[in-house]
């Protein structure tokens, strides 16, 4: 039986994996690494407080493989760590997180409260509260560079948010 | 014997008035036009070069390119993109370029007097300009009409032309005997 409450209490640590190249840019997590993908107004987090760091590592090197199949070398993403944040942070610059465990058990969704429309920007007033909002949470973020990458469990330092 | 020395002073006064009267009085272009070149930093040649390879590059982006279902970015836009990017006014640097999630791309300038945030898409733009001191300037449009005039207006704000506060003092000295 499930022991993970859906309801995510203020204190949990969400992780989110983040990809090279346009997450992170000199060790500094960009905006475009907490945002959602159009249509939807989701960015996948996983619950790190129950379900630990080795498994969001197994979780972001299936991401990792399943989204190179069959791509050119120029087009290849490369995992390279975790933002982590806890879900106060989320809901203190007025987003929200939710568990959505039909992915799988564990998973999670930031809400930003805005979806984008595909190839379009939204309304400048709306960007600027999106970007506003974001660089709030990516100040609040602490981004931890995976030392080892390929390997099958997580090997650096233990994945702590910022205090709240 | 030492003699109580007549100087001559001569302020040397520098044909450039405030930049914020004349902002709002002419064109931004008109003003930038004969300040640009001996007052800002210009665009290089392979800055701007750079920048459109940078979009060149986007243009291969192909589905799910964040691993999060990105979606790929539209040819059109890299068009739109790439001629905003050609019509840059020497005066303005090249911004910082980001493709988005949803298919559009980014360009972004930070300066101490803040930030501006172009987006840009197949029919849409959208423009906003966060000041450090002062209302935010907002702006949207077709991607057809992006132009020119909204270079100019980010980098009026952005990036007010040099000027100097202090008279600049030209000192001489005419000794009494010499006169």
């Amino acid at each position: 039986m499930c022991e993970i409450p859906i309801d995510i209490d203020d204190t949990e640590v969400i992780v989110r994996a983040i990809f090279e190249p346009y997450h992170v840019k000199k060790g500094k997590l960009k905006l475009q690494a907490l945002k959602s993908p159009a249509d939807k107004d989701e960015v996948s987090v996983i619950r790190h407080s129950y379900m630990g760091t080795d498994f969001c590592k197994r979780k972001a090197n299936e991401i990792e493989a399943y989204g190179n199949i069959g791509k050119e070398k120029s087009q290849v993403k490369t995992y390279q760590g975790f933002a982590v944040l806890k879900a106060l942070h989320i809901r203190s610059v007025g987003s929200d997180v939710t568990d959505s465990r039909d992915l799988f058990l564990g998973h999670a969704d930031m809400h930003h409260g805005i979806v984008l429309e595909p190839n379009e920007p939204p309304e400048s007033s709306q960007a600027m509260m999106l970007s506003e909002r974001l660089r709030l949470l990516v100040d609040k973020a602490v981004f931890y560079s995976d030392p080892a990458p390929d390997a099958d469990q997580w090997l650096g330092a233990k994945l702590n948010p910022q205090p709240t | 014997m030492l003699v109580d020395a007549p100087h001559l002073i001569t302020q040397i006064g520098i044909q450039q008035p405030a930049c914020n009267s004349l902002y709002f009085n002419e064109p931004p272009q008109a003003y930038y036009s004969g300040l640009a070149a001996r007052l800002t930093p210009g665009i290089q040649i392979s800055e701007r070069e750079s920048a459109l390879h940078t979009i060149q590059d986007f243009a291969k982006f192909e589905s799910d390119w964040d691993g999060y279902g990105a979606l790929p970015i539209h040819e059109a836009i890299v068009k739109i993109a790439s001629q905003f990017i050609n019509s840059l006014p020497d005066h303005l640097p090249c911004p910082d370029l980001t493709p988005n999630t949803n298919g559009t791309i980014s360009m972004e300038w930070e300066t101490r007097a803040g930030i501006a945030h172009l987006e840009v898409g197949k029919t849409r733009y959208s423009l906003y300009i966060k000041r450090l001191i002062g209302n935010a300037v907002l702006r949207d449009g077709k991607s057809a009409t992006l132009a020119a005039d909204v270079a100019n207006l980010i980098g009026a704000i952005l990036y007010p032309p040099l000027h100097h506060n202090a008279p600049v003092t030209r000192i001489s000295y005419k000794h009494p005997l010499h006169v």
